[in-house]
């Protein structure tokens, strides 16, 4: 079974107003356990609404979002208890850290939760761990962090409440290179070794083609896409006609398509597209 | 005359009760006017606060910071060279400050204290320049991530500058508001001979200037065009940053025995290269 489910969702801000839009229209989809879903999409194609109904932050306006098969506003009191089960790592969510030591800012949503004393200091030790920040770290302010760190201690409040699924908004943007490739492995290994759920919203094609399993596109509060990134980066033509960036070796290999090269468009990483173009450039060289 | 010239800046941030925290180690550089030059460098590696030299923002702790010959350590010189050089921050919305866009982008002129019709006659033409004249009556919270960094971008250029300093100026931006902010700033540097100093983590991006620098722990450790930059790509990943795909693929190739050239940028380069060699 799906862990979780979308039922022709439709939301439009600003109904009957002069700012009427239709940010959602319609759209049903499965999300399932223990998968990493990327979700793309320009701005305004209704990606960020589409997750916030994902745990409850926007009430769809038509159709239904089950969470194990459970209609997470069957009874609207307890939609706290669907945030904890669904995690949301906001943008730039160090600009969210508040406590005066990374140690009590990630023991806050575990604390909210009410758990006992002993669980929440397992799971920010857990957390942090998981993260890379050191128990030394765990009594600095959040303000003696660097900007990657700080990345890092954001993300750890939010899987110290163990979601079931965990959803992250465009984690590695403004980060550097190293940032990036910290916070994106950190991500696949907690994916890996927790079996948690985890959806990844980024406009970086690169990075959604290293970490992801499945990629869902969005263009014009639709679904456009949601398949396997193999299949969905083989769409490369289509992806750029709604305004989206292939990877850049995808970008080459359909150039060299256009040229009428008989090639396979579909690597999307270094290693792939090396592979496919030692075949084309001849097997003497391997 | 060079339009920046560093001379062995160090600067140190001093704290109450802590060591000062060492940024700049002697900083040597020299940017021609009318030059597009990319810096580059991890986060702390000191490129932000060397930007902050450029118009007197910060004050170099040691060595001389030279604008136009200017030494931004005297103090009668910080208005002239303010209004010579100009920055763009990542955020938009830290750098906004009307409710209307045209009367954002008069803001600065207002303060000079130029007449109506010099205002007038600025906005419209750095509107014009970022292509959001369009917009001049809209509220700049309602416009997009690219717009507003144009508008920012504008209000900068109404202060008639020589030399335009862009502190990771896409980094909050969606791909789309990357490419119409670049292609602003690309624009700008080759009609109007803007000189143009791109911070950036985006390789691509460094792949456009004409120059590239890298940081390192408070000193400038590569200089060289994006060519040759790019071609040094082991010692790129030893400074925390990346090739650009193209050339990391092309340096996979050669590895397999493939006869490629070094120093391919784009798609289009690396596209072609390839085409050939098939052919």
């Amino acid at each position: 079974m799906a862990l979780l489910t979308l039922e022709n969702i439709v939301y439009t801000y600003g109904v009957k107003s002069p700012f009427e839009q239709h940010a959602v229209r319609g759209v049903s989809m499965d999300i399932r356990e223990g998968e990493l879903m990327g979700i793309i999409g320009h701005t305004g194609s209704g990606k960020s609404t589409l997750i916030q109904h994902l745990n409850g932050l926007v009430r769809p306006q038509q159709g239904r979002v089950l969470l194990e098969g459970k209609d997470i506003w069957e009874d609207p009191k307890k939609i706290r208890d669907v945030r904890f089960k669904v995690g949301m790592v906001f943008q730039y969510p160090e600009h969210q850290l508040f406590e005066d030591t990374i140690y009590k800012d990630i023991a806050f949503g575990p604390r909210n939760m009410g758990l006992p004393e002993e669980e929440i200091d397992r799971r920010v030790r857990d957390a942090a761990a998981t993260v890379g920040l050191t128990k030394e770290m765990l009594d600095k302010s959040p303000f003696d962090l660097s900007g990657g760190e700080k990345r890092r201690a954001a993300i750890a409040g939010v899987m110290a409440m163990e979601p079931q699924i965990l959803i992250l908004d465009e984690p590695t943007a403004g980060l550097d290179p190293r940032g990036r490739e910290q916070v994106l492995a950190m991500i696949r290994d907690y994916q890996k070794q927790r079996g948690t759920t985890v959806l990844l919203v980024s406009h970086s094609m690169e990075d959604i083609a290293r970490v992801a399993d499945r990629v869902l596109v969005m263009n014009h509060g639709r679904v456009a896409m949601l398949d396997t990134v193999e299949r969905v980066f083989s769409r490369a033509e289509e992806l750029e006609a709604i305004g989206l960036t292939v990877p850049a070796v995808t970008k080459i290999l359909l150039l060299l398509r256009q040229k009428g090269v008989a090639v396979d468009t579909a690597a999307y990483t270094i290693d792939q597209a090396v592979t496919q173009l030692l075949l084309l450039l001849g097997g003497d060289r391997t | 005359m060079p339009m920046l010239k560093a001379e062995s800046i160090r600067f140190d941030y001093v704290y109450e009760d802590e060591a000062p925290q060492i940024v700049l180690r002697g900083v040597e550089m020299e940017i021609e006017k009318g030059s597009f030059v990319a810096l580059l460098g991890h986060n702390g590696c000191g490129k932000s606060t060397l930007a902050k030299h450029f118009n007197a923002l910060l004050l170099p702790t040691g060595g001389r910071m030279l604008v136009e010959g200017m030494d931004t350590a005297h103090e009668q010189n910080t208005y002239p060279i303010r209004r010579r050089v100009g920055m763009v921050l990542q955020n938009p919305d830290n750098q906004l400050v009307s409710t209307i866009v045209e009367e954002d982008v008069a803001f600065g002129p207002e303060n000079l204290g130029l007449p109506p019709a010099e205002i007038r006659a600025r906005v419209d033409e750095a509107l014009a320049a970022v292509d959001m004249t369009a917009y001049k009556d809209h509220s700049p919270h309602k416009l997009s991530g690219g717009q507003k960094q144009r508008v920012a971008i504008a209000g900068v250029l109404a202060m008639h500058p020589d030399c335009l300093v862009l502190d990771e100026p896409t980094a909050m931006l969606d791909p789309q508001g990357r490419q119409e902010v670049l292609d602003t700033v690309c624009r700008l540097n080759r009609e109007q001979g803007m000189t143009v100093v791109l911070i950036t983590h985006y390789m691509e991006e460094a792949a456009l200037a004409d120059r590239v620098m890298v940081m390192d722990e408070g000193v400038v450790v590569l200089d060289g065009t994006p060519r040759q930059v790019f071609a040094k790509g082991d010692r790129l990943q030893a400074l925390g940053l990346d090739v650009p795909q193209p050339t990391a693929l092309c340096a996979a190739l050669r590895e397999q025995g493939v006869d490629l050239p070094q120093g391919l940028l784009t798609p289009e380069e690396c596209a072609e290269a390839l085409l050939k060699l098939i052919q």
